[in-house]
């Protein structure tokens, strides 16, 4: 039971740092970003480079990475989705380029790097930590205190900081930002590279984790997706409150019914709100009302 | 030859499979990525009900299609309180859950191990087994395909559905119910791409889960969108130029590893280009914009 309980917070901190990342993107740019599986996927194999080729040191590696990845997830919206938001490209557009540009992105990464799974560094297997009568090994106990950090830090400093209102308001009505003299293309940037340099740290910890492959970022971020979905756009509490439902959703469905069927349960759960609870947890209802 | 029978084929079902989603997509502008699912259930369908109960092709077919557009159904009606980009999400959603289902429910489906050993089919007396056999029979049901499409397409029914892509609410206001048409055309679609399923089980006698993946589903919308969504020719124009594309790349020499690979580079970059170039394909009409007054 508290193996369970453990498995259930580490998944929802994870999930939650996944989809704090996105949403910060989503809830700005206001389509479904889709690329962002493969700055997950890259922040890791950027890891990987950096120290098992370059022989850099660990923690250097990690950070670095992530800053690497959240310089292409801005440069990404300016030579990509700028263009195309000039252009009037709907939503649609925008999500369907980024599927592209996540198979492109997925499939360089096989081709460079293969296919195997890869670690960081040479992690030899160490036993977990006990903690109450649940194991951890000390990277999820790692991704714990980083999905409280990321949660304390986004509600008490990025959402009343200027910046973090600057986002609140291109998310909230992008005209009006713009008429209040916001600068919309650099909130939009920056949307995207702390976005990106989050989802970097969340691919970063799955790599030291379980290792890497370069399909892993997909699952992670639909993972993701579901919880923003879930919890209600834009709302961080809600994210927090979603991965908790739906990280206790999918270990309960892995230990009753087999791990097999987690993902299933996960869009189960999905479907189920779009149908009957589209604004989430603690949403507002979606701006785009059927007519 | 044979090799060059095989694409021929291999192109015959991804027409099929892309006017399906053209008329779904395409012409009622309901962006789906669950077709993969349509595609399996017609495949498993077929294959299960051979391998079973020794069913003769032509049963096998028509429960394929009448269970697809069930499923066809299931799918449709979510489309009726969710838009755009919020639906893509939930067909991702069905998409996933029926994969999973093919794949973990092993004791039916064979799971992630497959169906071995689909008969060859016989129609009318007359068994299929070369490559020309199937060729054949799968130009006879693209033909069929084509056909359908068109009198559908020219058909009131198909202005409705062009209507309902275009102004939603204008339809509703002419008297449509709109309802009634978005999950039609979602049976239909389902059960047309049922019948490639059913082609595919056969031609290749083995069939597992990993043909029917959201990755699948990908192709198949992306086929449709470079083709031209919208149009009655595009998906013929965008299933040959893209599974013929890629399969140049073997006569560059490239080793198999990494042949998938770029395949997949290979339109995931077309759809990147088209969608920022010229979103309606080839020779489409719809561009996929937004159903509300752009800013």
């Amino acid at each position: 039971m508290q193996q369970l309980l453990a498995n259930i917070l580490f998944s929802a901190c994870s999930i939650f740092l996944v989809a704090i990342s996105f949403s910060v993107i989503f809830s700005t740019a206001r389509f479904f970003h889709f690329t962002h599986a493969a700055i997950i996927t890259i922040a890791a194999y950027l890891g990987f480079a950096f120290t098992s080729v370059l022989r850099m040191p660990l923690l250097f590696s990690v950070i670095f990475a992530m800053v690497v990845v959240a310089g292409l997830g801005w440069c990404l919206d300016k030579v990509v989705y700028r263009p195309m938001r000039r252009k009037g490209s709907s939503p649609l557009v925008l999500l369907l380029a980024s599927l592209g540009m996540y198979i492109v992105l997925q499939n360089l990464i096989s081709v460079f790097f293969g296919d195997d799974t890869k670690l960081i560094g040479n992690s030899t297997v160490t036993p977990g930590i006990s903690i109450l009568k649940a194991k951890l090994t000390y990277i999820q106990l790692v991704v714990i205190c980083a999905g409280v950090l990321v949660f304390l830090a986004k509600v008490f400093l990025i959402d009343k900081t200027k910046i973090g209102l600057s986002l609140k308001a291109v998310a909230d009505d992008p005209e009006l930002a713009k008429i209040s003299g916001i600068d919309f293309e650099n909130v939009m940037g920056i949307a995207f590279g702390s976005g990106s340099f989050l989802a970097g740290a969340s691919g970063l910890f799955r790599a030291l984790d379980v290792g890497m492959t370069p399909t892993m970022g997909l699952p992670m971020l639909l993972m993701g997706v579901v919880a923003v979905i879930l919890g209600g756009n834009g709302k961080t509490l809600g994210v927090v409150i979603a991965s908790l439902l739906l990280a206790t959703c999918q270990q309960v469905a892995g230990w009753k019914l087999g791990t097999h069927w987690e993902e299933a349960v996960a869009f189960l759960l999905l479907l189920a709100f779009l149908l009957y609870r589209p604004q989430g947890i603690l949403g507002k209802p979606i701006r785009k009302a059927t007519a | 030859m044979e090799y060059f029978l095989h694409i021929l084929v291999l192109i015959g079902i991804y027409v099929i499979l892309s006017m399906s989603l053209n008329l779904i997509a395409g012409y009622t502008g309901l962006l789906s990525i669950a077709h993969a699912a349509f595609y399996g259930i017609g495949a498993y369908v077929a294959a299960l009900m051979a391998l079973k109960l020794q069913s003769p092709f032509l049963i096998n077919i028509i429960c394929a299609i009448i269970l697809s557009g069930l499923l066809g159904a299931l799918v449709g009606i979510p489309s009726l309180r969710i838009r755009d980009d919020y639906f893509v999400i939930a067909s991702f959603a069905f998409q996933v859950i029926t994969f999973s289902i093919l794949n973990n429910w092993v004791s039916f489906t064979g799971g992630p191990m497959g169906l071995p050993g689909i008969p060859q089919p016989i129609i009318f007396g007359l068994k299929i087994s070369s490559h020309v056999g199937f060729l054949v029979l799968i130009a006879i049901f693209c033909l069929l395909t084509l056909w359908f499409t068109q009198r559908i397409v020219k058909s009131p029914f198909g202005r409705v559905l062009k209507t309902i892509r275009e102004d939603e609410i204008f339809a509703r206001a002419a008297g449509k119910f709109v309802e009634k048409y978005k999950v039609l055309v979602f049976v239909i679609g389902a059960g047309m791409a049922s019948v490639a399923g059913v082609m595919y089980a056969y031609y290749i006698s083995f069939i597992d889960p990993t043909s029917f993946t959201v990755m699948e589903s990908i192709f198949i919308i992306s086929i449709v969108i470079i083709g031209g969504a919208g149009s009655l020719y595009g998906p013929v124009v965008g299933a040959v130029v893209l599974v013929v594309f890629p399969e140049l790349l073997r006569f560059i020499g490239l080793p198999s590893s990494i042949a998938a690979n770029f395949r997949q580079i290979l339109y995931g970059g077309l759809l990147v280009a088209f969608m920022i170039w010229r979103p309606r394909g080839f020779l489409g009409e719809y561009a996929f914009h937004s159903g509300e007054a752009q800013e």
